[in-house]
């Protein structure tokens, strides 16, 4: 099993159209991406400041994850 | 305008890095990032890292730590959530400095219950630290001669054995001494001679006191001694010890 760790994150960051959040390994020296680390199963928990309607959060191999409603 | 919570996620695997760009009309607040990281031949340490940037390309904020560093050739399934304080390493200390001398003296007399000083083997000398600590001379005994201002634990052990049964009430003594020096001397320990069976008789004592060297009556490079006496009527066989530790280098 790959060693589970917690990094502090930044709280209270609004993010709108055009920014990007990127997962990366980061060379501790430099600051440059490493090359030979693979990234995956990333998943964000947000809180929307848009109004949620007709906005799709799609974005590449990102999508929202659906959740069923509980009166459906 | 309430906000609504909401996940998004990717299953795709991605080189170097996994970039989420927030599409049309989009704006939130991200409170969470959980993703995996799999090593796949790094050449060279790493840190788990989110990102945040903006439209115009410029960093917003870095997530990393310099304490979450993983070495390469490992994974890791990392948490980035904001208030994460990482408990201090622990530390292993520093070391303390010391030395120890000791002495056999077999046949040692009566002293008539007074203490004298014991001159110490200087090949029985150890010490973790040959630039504070050397052996020394004081009043013609060896000793520990101490080379460095600070302030010393300084303790003593005394074992004696009579050759015959001890005189009623004897005793044995034991203490810390520096020729001439008048607040280096401790209080004097002072112990009976008990039976240990087979009609042999043993005596036991130690003393430990705290001196200050870098003083006017204790200066850089006086020697700790040690005394020692016994009125049993006849020899005894006596083993003593002395060991000095610094436990800082300042005088209160």
């Amino acid at each position: 099993m790959a060693q589970p760790l917690t990094v502090a994150l930044p709280p209270g960051v609004t993010l709108w159209d055009g920014c990007t959040v990127r997962v990366a390994a980061i060379n501790p020296t430099t600051g440059n991406i490493v090359s030979g680390v693979n990234i995956s199963n990333v998943t964000f928990d947000i809180d929307r400041v848009d109004d949620g309607s007709g906005v799709d959060l799609t974005s590449g191999s990102f999508h929202p994850i659906l959740i069923p409603s509980s009166s459906a | 305008m309430a906000l609504t919570d909401d996940q998004i996620v990717s299953s795709a695997v991605f080189a170097g890095n996994s970039d989420y760009v927030l599409p049309g009309g989009a704006e939130f607040t991200l409170k969470a990032v959980n993703a995996s990281f799999t090593d796949n031949g790094a050449a060279s340490d790493w840190l788990p890292a989110v990102v945040l940037i903006s439209d115009s390309q410029h960093v917003i904020a870095r997530a990393l730590d310099q304490g979450v560093k993983v070495t390469a050739g490992q994974s890791a399934e990392v948490s980035f959530f904001p208030g994460v304080k990482h408990a201090a390493t622990a530390s292993t200390g520093t070391a303390l400095s010391w030395a120890f001398m000791a002495q056999t003296v077999n046949p040692f007399a009566d002293t008539g219950g007074f203490e004298v000083d014991i001159d110490l083997d200087t090949a029985s000398f150890l010490t973790s630290d040959a630039g504070t600590y050397a052996t020394g001379v004081s009043g013609g005994h060896h000793g520990i001669q101490i080379n460095a201002q600070g302030t010393y634990l300084v303790t003593t052990g005394a074992e004696a054995f009579p050759a015959a049964a001890p005189a009623a009430g004897s005793i044995l003594k034991v203490a810390v001494d520096n020729f001439g020096a008048v607040n280096f001397v401790s209080p004097i320990e002072i112990s009976p001679y008990y039976a240990i069976g087979g009609g042999s008789f043993q005596g036991n004592c130690a003393q430990t006191y705290l001196i200050e060297v870098g003083v006017i009556a204790n200066p850089v490079g006086t020697v700790a001694l040690l005394q020692a006496g016994q009125n049993t009527g006849g020899n005894v066989d006596l083993s003593v010890g002395l060991t000095v530790v610094m436990l800082g280098t300042s005088i209160p």
